[in-house]
C-alpha cells in the first residue's frame, strides 16, 4: 500500500469503520486471543470499563470482544491526534489485520497467528506468545552448586522389585 | 583373487622359483600388522608365487623396547626416523654423520623426553649401535632362496628400507629389490629409482596389479618396465610407465594375510599369547575420497593419483571381518579408509547389529554425520572415529574447502561423546585469508567446549605433496615451497629433494604469523591438559516436556544448574539434535514464537556458553544426561 492511498483511505473512513470490518469476528489483542461475539447494546463506556477491569478473559486466556468494544476502540483511535503519515500507517496495519482475519474466517488463513475456525465462525487472533523479559528468565535460571550424580539405581528399588516375586 | 585378474600366463613352475619376501621396515608402528604387507602377500600368493611377509619393524621395536620405539613412529613431519637409518642407508654419502639434526631440531624432538644432551646420546647410540646390529641380524638368515624383496614404504620407512636393501644386495647380489608404497608414488618413485642404487624397480601407483605383473614378467624373463606403474633404472636413466587407472572392483581383492605378524610379534615377546584380542586389525573397505573427488580439501595430500572413490560391498566387508576375527582372534578392526562410504550406514552397520557381532570398529569419517547416523554406527560397534573437523570456524573451513560447518563439527563432538566414541581430530591454521577475528573467536569458544574431546593437536597446516596448495601454488599465493628442512639431514646430495619430499616448508601470501594463534594454542593446551588429568568437565541436561535442567560443571568453582521452563526449554531442545537456525526453531515449535524472540533466547544461551553460534546456525552444547539412546 502506498502512503497516498492510505492517506485517502484515512480521510474517507474513521478507525471505527475499519475495525467494524471485524464486526462478527475478532480483534487484535495483546492478551492471548480475542474472539468474536455478537453482544449488542453495550455502550462504548461500558466496553471501556470492561476492558479496563480486564474481567472478560476466561480460564484459557481467551477474551471475548463485543461489537461495542470494537466500536469503542474505533472511537478512541479516532480521537487520537495523529499526523497524516501516522494515520496512514495505522490504517494500513489495521486493514491488513482485518483482511487477514476475514480470510481466516473464510477458511483461507494466511497467518499462523490467526486460528482457523470453521468457515463462517469466529476466529481467534493469537498474540505472539510472550517471553516476558528473556533476560529476566536467564537471570534467575542459574543455581550455583556442584552436584555429583549418585548411583543410577539405588538398592531401595531392588527391594521393591524383590517384593513383587 | 580371481584367475581373471592374472596377467600374461607364465609357467607355474617358473613362478614357484621366484620366492618373494615383502618387508615392512621401521618406522612402521609395531602395534598392528601392516595392511600393505598382508594384502600384497595374499595377492602375490594368488598368482602362484611363494611369498612371505617380514614385519622387520618388530625386531627393531623389540631391540629398542616398544616404549622407545613407538614415539619414533609418531612423528611424520621431521624425519628423525629416517635420519636414524641414513648413515646405514647411504654410508659416506649420508649428509649428517655428526648428528647436527639432534641440535638443529631440539625443540621439535623435545617430545622424546630428557635433556638435549640425553637425547643426543640416546639417538646417536641408536643410530650408531642399534641400527647396524639390527640390520646385521636381519640379513643373517632366511634369504638364501629369495629372488625378490619388496619394500612397502610409507612415511618414515625409506631410509631403513634402503639400509636393508643395500646390505642384502651386497650379500646376495642376485636379489631384485622392488619398492612401492606412498613414498614411491609418481615422481617420488621415479626419482628414488634414479638416485638410490639399491632400488632396482619401483611401483609408482597402486601395487595390487602392478606388483604381481612385475613378478610375472621377472619370472618369464621379460622386461617389467613396460608394465603400467613400474619404474626401472636403465643406466643413468629411469624408464617409467604411468600407472594404470586405479582398480575399480575392490571386492576382487583377497583378504589380507597377517599370520606372520602375529607369529613374529609373539615370538619377540611383543604380544602376549592372549594378546590377540588387544590388536587392532587393519582392514580396507574403500580407497580414494568421495569428497575430494568433488572438492579437494586444500591441504590434503592423500590419494595423489588415486582420488577416485571405490568401496567394497557391505557383504564383502561383513564376510572379511568375520574371517579375520576367526583367523586372528581379535574383534578390533581399524578401517584404513580415508572416508567412510555412507552407504554402509544403511547396509554394513545394520547388518553387524543384526548379527550381534562384538566388534570394535574405527573409521575416518566426514564430520557432517548426524546423531542418528552415529547411533547406528555405535550400535554396530563403532568405538572410534577420525572426523575431518580441522577448525572451529566456518569461514576458515570454507578457506580449506572442507565442506562442513563449525556447528556441525561441534555437534559431531557432542554426539560422539554421547555415544561414547573416541574422537581423533586436529585444529589446523595458516590458510591464506584467515583473519585475527576468526582465530580469536575460536579461542573464545574453547572454554565452552571443555566437556567435549579436545583435539590431538592444533597447529599450522603441513604443506603436502599432491595437495591443492602444493599443486596450484599461484591460486593460493604460495611464495615459497621447499622440501621440509630435515630431508637435508637424511638424503645425500645426488637426490633431488624437490622430487622426493612429501612435506614442504612454505610461505603463503595472506597468512597470519604464529603469534596470532598463541591464544588459541594456549586454550587448546589447557583443554587437553584438563582431559589428560582425568577430571572431565561436564555439561549435560535432563528434560521433560516444557522443562529443562542443565548441569554445568565446565568451569571449576562455578558449577551450577540452569533451569528453564516453557518456550526457553523448547528452544534449547530444538537446537539439540543438529545445528539449526532461529526460523527453523520457530517452525519446529509450531510458529508460536516470533523469530526475534527465538533469536534473543539463542543469544542468551550462547552468552552463557550453553549454545554454540555459527553465523546463522545454533547448536546446544549440553549433552543429554541419560546416554546411549
Ligand atoms: S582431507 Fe579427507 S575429506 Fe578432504 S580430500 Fe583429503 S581425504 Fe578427502
Amino acid at each position: 500500500m502506498s502512503g497516498g492511498d492510505s492517506d485517502r483511505g484515512a480521510s474517507r473512513r474513521g478507525f471505527g469503520i475499519i475495525l467494524g470490518g471485524l464486526a462478527a469476528g475478532a480483534i487484535l489483542g495483546s492478551a492471548v486471543v480475542a474472539h468474536a461475539d455478537d453482544i449488542k447494546g453495550s455502550g462504548p463506556g461500558a466496553a471501556g470499563e470492561s476492558a479496563g477491569r480486564g474481567s472478560t478473559a476466561d480460564a484459557g486466556g481467551l477474551r471475548k470482544v463485543s461489537r461495542a468494544e470494537i466500536d469503542s476502540l474505533g472511537a478512541k483511535l479516532d480521537a487520537v491526534k495523529l499526523s497524516d503519515n501516522e494515520r496512514a500507517l495505522l490504517v494500513g496495519l489495521l486493514s491488513l489485520a482485518v483482511d487477514t482475519i476475514g480470510r481466516a474466517r473464510a477458511g483461507n488463513p494466511v497467518s499462523p497467528l490467526v486460528t482457523t475456525g470453521r468457515v463462517g465462525e469466529a476466529v481467534g487472533v493469537q498474540a505472539p506468545a510472550h517471553l516476558p523479559s528473556i533476560r529476566d528468565q536467564f537471570r534467575t535460571a542459574f543455581t550455583p552448586g556442584q552436584v555429583h550424580d549418585g548411583r543410577a539405581i539405588s538398592d531401595d528399588l531392588g527391594e521393591v522389585i524383590h517384593g513383587t516375586g | 583373487m580371481s584367475g581373471a585378474l592374472a596377467p600374461d600366463p607364465v609357467d607355474r613352475a617358473a613362478r614357484a622359483a621366484w620366492s618373494t619376501v615383502i618387508v615392512g621396515m621401521p618406522f612402521l608402528d609395531s602395534g598392528q600388522p601392516s595392511i600393505q604387507l598382508g594384502l600384497l602377500k595374499a595377492v602375490v600368493e594368488g598368482y602362484g608365487f611363494p611369498v612371505r611377509t617380514l614385519h622387520a619393524n618388530l625386531d627393531f621395536a623389540a631391540r629398542l623396547g616398544v616404549d622407545r620405539y613407538r614415539p619414533l613412529c609418531e612423528h611424520r613431519g621431521w624425519l628423525v626416523g629416517d635420519w636414524l637409518f641414513s648413515v646405514a642407508a647411504f654410508g659416506n654419502a649420508a649428509p649428517d654423520p655428526d648428528g647436527r639434526l639432534v641440535d638443529d631440531f631440539a625443540d621439535e624432538l623435545a617430545y622424546l623426553g630428557g635433556t638435549l644432551a640425553e637425547r643426543r646420546e640416546r639417538l646417536l647410540r641408536i643410530r650408531d649401535e642399534d641400527v647396524p646390529a639390527y640390520l646385521d641380524a636381519l640379513v643373517e638368515t632366511g634369504w638364501d632362496e629369495v629372488r625378490v624383496v619388496g619394500f612397502s614404504s610409507v612415511f618414515q620407512q625409506n631410509a631403513a628400507s634402503f639400509a636393508l636393501a643395500r646390505r642384502l644386495k651386497r650379500r646376495y647380489p642376485d636379489i631384485v629389490t622392488v619398492f612401492g608404497g606412498a613414498n614411491f608414488e609418481g615422481e617420488m618413485g621415479v626419482e628414488l629409482t634414479r638416485s638410490v642404487d639399491c632400488v632396482d624397480l619401483a611401483v609408482t601407483g597402486e601395487g595390487d596389479d602392478a606388483f604381481p605383473r612385475l613378478l610375472c614378467a621377472l619370472a618369464a624373463g621379460e622386461d617389467p618396465s613396460g608394465i603400467p606403474g613400474v619404474a626401472r633404472r636403465v643406466g643413468n636413466q629411469v624408464v617409467a610407465t604411468p600407472p594404470a587407472p586405479p582398480r575399480h572392483r575392490l571386492d576382487d581383492l583377497p583378504v589380507p594375510d597377517y599370520e606372520e605378524y602375529f607369529e613374529r610379534s609373539q615370538r619377540l615377546g611383543l604380544l602376549p599369547p592372549v594378546g590377540h584380542r588387544t590388536t587392532w586389525i587393519p582392514f580396507e573397505s574403500a580407497r580414494g575420497c568421495w569428497w575430494g573427488e568433488k572438492h579437494h580439501c586444500t591441504f590434503c595430500g592423500l590419494n595423489g593419483s588415486t582420488m577416485k572413490y571405490r568401496s567394497k560391498s557391505a557383504q564383502r566387508v561383513f564376510a572379511e571381518l568375520a574371517e579375520q576375527a576367526r583367523r586372528y582372534r581379535s574383534f578390533r578392526f581399524e578401517a584404513v579408509d580415508n572416508i567412510l562410504d555412507v552407504t554402509y550406514l544403511n547396509e554394513l552397520f545394520p547388518t553387524l547389529t543384526a548379527n550381534n557381532t562384538d566388534y570394535e570398529l574405527f573409521y575416518e569419517v566426514k564430520a557432517n554425520l548426524t546423531r542418528a547416523q552415529l547411533r547406528t554406527m555405535a550400535q554396530a560397534g563403532l568405538v572410534g572415529i577420525q572426523p575431518g573437523l580441522e577448525s572451529l570456524s566456518s569461514p576458515v573451513l570454507r578457506l580449506m574447502r572442507k565442506g562442513v560447518r563449525a556447528a556441525q563439527n561441534v555437534n559431531l563432538l557432542r554426539w560422539a561423546q554421547y555415544y561414547d566414541l573416541h574422537v581423533v581430530w586436529n585444529i589446523l591454521w595458516g590458510f591464506p585469508g584467515e583473519t585475527e577475528g576468526q582465530c580469536k573467536e575460536q579461542a573464545d569458544w574453547v572454554p565452552h567446549l571443555a566437556h567435549l574431546q579436545p583435539p590431538v593437536s592444533a597447529g599450522r597446516l603441513w604443506m603436502e605433496r599432491w595437495s591443492p596448495l602444493y599443486m596450484r601454488p599461484e591460486e593460493f599465493g604460495v611464495r615459497v615451497c621447499v622440501p621440509e628442512r630435515s630431508y637435508h639431514y637424511v638424503y645425500p646430495d645426488g637426490v633431488d629433494l624437490d622430487r622426493v619430499a612429501y612435506f614442504f616448508d612454505h610461505e603463503m601470501a595472506g597468512t597470519l604469523p604464529d603469534s596470532t594463534y598463541r591464544e588459541l594454542k594456549q586454550a587448546v593446551e589447557e583443554w587437553k591438559a584438563t582431559w589428560a588429568s582425568g577430571e572431565r568437565p561436564v555439561l549435560k541436561y535432563w528434560s521433560a516436556p516444557g522443562y529443562l535442567q542443565i548441569y554445568d560443571g565446565r568451569y571449576p568453582g562455578k558449577e551450577g544448574t540452569y533451569t528453564f521452563e516453557g518456550p526457553l526449554a523448547d528452544i534449547y531442545l530444538a537446537c539439540s539434535d543438529r545445528p539449526t537456525t532461529a526460523s527453523a526453531v520457530r517452525d519446529k515449535l509450531g510458529q508460536k514464537l516470533p523469530v526475534e524472540t527465538v533469536r534473543e533466547a539463542i543469544e542468551e544461551f550462547a552468552q552463557r556458553g550453553l549454545m554454540f553460534l555459527d553465523e546463522s546456525l545454533a547448536v546446544a552444547l549440553a549433552i543429554p544426561a541419560i546416554t546411549g539412546r
